[in-house]
Order: structure tokens, then C-alpha cells, then sequence
């Protein structure tokens, strides 16, 4: 039977999770995911670092992507987080190691391409496994599975981009699943040109609701994109909470992202 | 010195022929133009860069994300098929249309 505190904590690693893998989204912008998986959104290795504040506890996340296309419509990948949680309750430590690990896979189901734009769908499923140490409080690992279904989709021209996501996660053990939510507008500031020399901004809005205990969050989340090549990008962006409830009192203040993605094949 | 002076008007002779002959090679150079659709990012061109330098053949791949569309340099030995280059546009996840040889004369 577990405990209420550890039920508290579960709850907030998924939450955590889900906010940390956000941030792969397959190529701009930062925190929505992208139905195109060419250059730097497959083949690539991808890390970012992620400042999570919120009112008790500080989380910096630090995870390792490296996602493969198999073919132009199929990709597969993983991802391991190292993870770094300091509570600010009295009496208890911080905890850092890597976290659970995440294998995810997506199928393109339509594409429709004309001069300079493009219109794509995907279907995500992924699966995170319980690898992560969860027998010390804080944990780094949830010690649950946790099955994730998605859609992806993007109308993305040279002038600018606009994404939507849709998620469903279901933990195994009968605890609480989550619904995520992503929206995404890009616009470049630089003339588009290849090889690429590009300044993109990004504004999203992430959200997340777990219906069965009534505790729902929405992020407005600007960010700013430098790639400066076939194979380099620099990214940057905060969120900051529009609303949330249900989380007592351990609401998010705001998280900060610094990241990059390497091309590598 | 006659045999002098005709050893060096043979040898200019020939150095004219050959000059004239790589002339007449430069002056035609081949190349591909081929219209990709989806090209809407300038980032995930890479791909179809990559794949276009894998026909044998191409000794340049160009890309204009502004006109959407590729210019293939070619080594003027090989023949290349343009149903090869539709088909490694579409590995690398975009739409082949039209493709054109150009004969240039630099």
C-alpha cells in the first residue's frame, strides 16, 4: 500500500516527466512537438537542460535524446533523463540520478506538401519504463509504467509555423492518467535560406489536466531558436503558469530551458 | 635547327589541339534542376542534401528553399536518371515534381 507522500510524489514525477520530454519536440518550436522528422528532427542527438521551480521543490533535468528515422515515415528513439530534485520541506533531502527511461516511436499517417509549406500528422506511442531509484524520497524514478498515445500535427510554411499536440498518458498501476495538450506559432526573423542561418521565435502554449483528481495547468511559453548550420541549434525558453489547480501547495512558479541539438548521422 | 623548329611547332601544335578540346569540354556543363514541394524549412533540407549526393554522378547539390528547388551539379561522365532523383527526394521525405537537365555553355 503506498503511503499518501509517495502518491504526492508519483503524481508530481509525472508531472515533471511530462514537462521534461516536452522539450523534444522534433525541431522548432521548443516545447510542442513537430510532425516533420527531417535534419535536425531525426538522426540527431539532442540535450537541454531544464530549471523547474515551483514552490516546494527545485528540479533540474538534464535529458539525453537520440531519436533514428527508419525510413521518412517512421522514427524510433529514447530518451534517459538525469534528473536533480531538491525539496524545500523541511526535513527532507535532495536526490539526483538518471531517470526512468523512454522509448517512444512515431508514424507519419499524412502528408500533403505544395511550394514552401507543408501539412503533416503523426502518431506517437511511447513507453516509459520504470528504471529510475524510487526507494529514497525525493525519487528520480516513478516506479510505474507509463503508455503514451499522441497525435501530432503542423501546417508549417516559410513564413511560419503553427503545431498542435494531443497526448494520453496511462500510469500502470491505477494511478491518476494525464492528458497533455501542446500549441505551437513560429515565426523566423531571419530570410530563410540554405544551409540554414536562422533566428526563430517560438510562443506555445503547453497544458496538462489529470481529470480524476482535478488538478489541470496551463503554460504560456515564449522561446528563441539560433541554428547556424546543417547540423547546430541553440534554443532557448521559459514557461510561465497561466493557470493551474489542484496542486496545493506545490503550484509551479515557472520552468527555464537552455538546450541544444547536434545532428550526428 | 630545321628539325628544332619542327619539333616545337609539333609540340605547339599539339598544346593548341589539347587547349582546344578541353575548351569544347568546359563550354557544356550539365546540370539537374529538380522542384521539390515541402521544403518549408530551411533546417530539415539536410536530408534531402545528403540523399541527392548519393547518386552517382552529382558532384553538387544547391539548394533554394525560396524557389523550392535543387540545382544538381553533374560529373559529365555518368548518366542520371530522373526517376532516381524523384525517388531519393521522396526518402527524404518530400514531394519530386518537375525535373530538367540544363546545358550550360561557360
Amino acid at each position: 500500500m503506498m503511503k499518501t507522500k509517495d502518491v504526492a510524489w508519483m503524481i508530481l514525477w509525472v508531472t515533471i516527466s511530462l514537462f521534461s520530454n516536452q522539450g523534444f519536440a522534433q525541431g522548432p518550436p521548443i516545447f510542442t512537438d513537430t510532425p516533420i522528422m527531417l535534419g535536425l528532427e531525426g538522426r540527431g542527438i539532442r540535450t537541454f537542460g531544464r530549471y523547474i521551480s515551483r514552490e516546494n521543490v527545485k528540479v533540474y533535468v538534464q535529458p539525453l535524446a537520440i531519436p533514428y528515422n527508419i525510413n521518412r515515415k517512421w522514427q524510433i528513439g529514447a530518451i534517459l533523463p538525469w534528473r536533480n530534485l531538491n525539496p524545500k520541506t523541511e526535513g527532507v533531502g535532495s536526490n539526483s540520478g538518471f531517470g526512468d527511461l523512454n522509448l517512444f516511436t512515431k508514424y507519419q499517417l499524412f502528408q500533403k506538401d505544395g511550394k514552401g509549406k507543408t501539412f503533416r500528422g503523426l502518431i506517437k506511442l511511447s513507453e516509459t519504463f520504470p528504471t529510475g531509484n524510487d526507494s529514497k524520497v525525493p525519487a528520480v524514478g516513478s516506479g510505474v509504467n507509463t503508455t503514451g498515445i499522441g497525435f501530432v500535427t503542423g501546417y508549417v510554411t516559410l513564413k511560419y509555423g503553427l503545431y498542435g499536440e494531443i497526448g494520453y498518458n496511462i500510469v500502470s498501476d491505477g494511478s491518476p492518467n494525464n492528458l497533455a495538450y501542446n500549441f505551437a506559432f513560429s515565426y523566423p526573423l531571419l530570410p530563410q535560406k540554405y544551409p540554414p542561418f536562422q533566428l526563430n521565435i517560438s510562443v506555445d502554449l503547453n497544458g496538462s489536466t489529470v481529470p480524476e483528481i482535478d488538478q489541470s495547468i496551463l503554460f504560456f511559453s515564449p522561446g528563441l531558436q539560433l541554428i547556424t548550420g546543417r547540423r547546430f541549434l541553440l534554443e532557448t525558453g521559459v514557461q510561465l503558469p497561466l493557470t493551474q489547480s489542484g496542486y496545493g501547495s506545490n503550484k509551479f512558479n515557472y520552468t527555464y530551458t537552455l538546450g541544444t541539438r547536434i545532428l550526428i548521422f | 635547327m630545321k628539325n628544332i623548329l619542327k619539333i616545337n611547332t609539333a609540340l605547339i601544335l599539339a598544346f593548341l589541339v589539347v587547349s582546344f578540346s578541353q575548351a569544347q569540354d568546359g563550354n557544356n556543363s550539365q546540370q539537374i534542376k529538380v522542384e521539390v514541394d515541402g521544403l518549408s524549412c530551411p533546417f530539415c533540407a539536410y536530408g534531402l542534401e545528403k540523399k541527392l549526393m548519393e547518386i552517382e554522378g552529382i558532384t553538387k547539390v544547391e539548394i533554394s528553399v525560396e524557389k523550392g528547388e535543387a540545382l544538381l551539379s553533374l560529373d559529365g561522365e555518368t548518366e542520371v536518371d530522373p526517376e532516381r532523383v524523384k525517388a531519393e527526394v521522396k526518402k527524404a521525405g518530400f514531394t519530386p515534381r518537375e525535373v530538367t537537365f540544363i546545358t550550360s555553355k561557360s
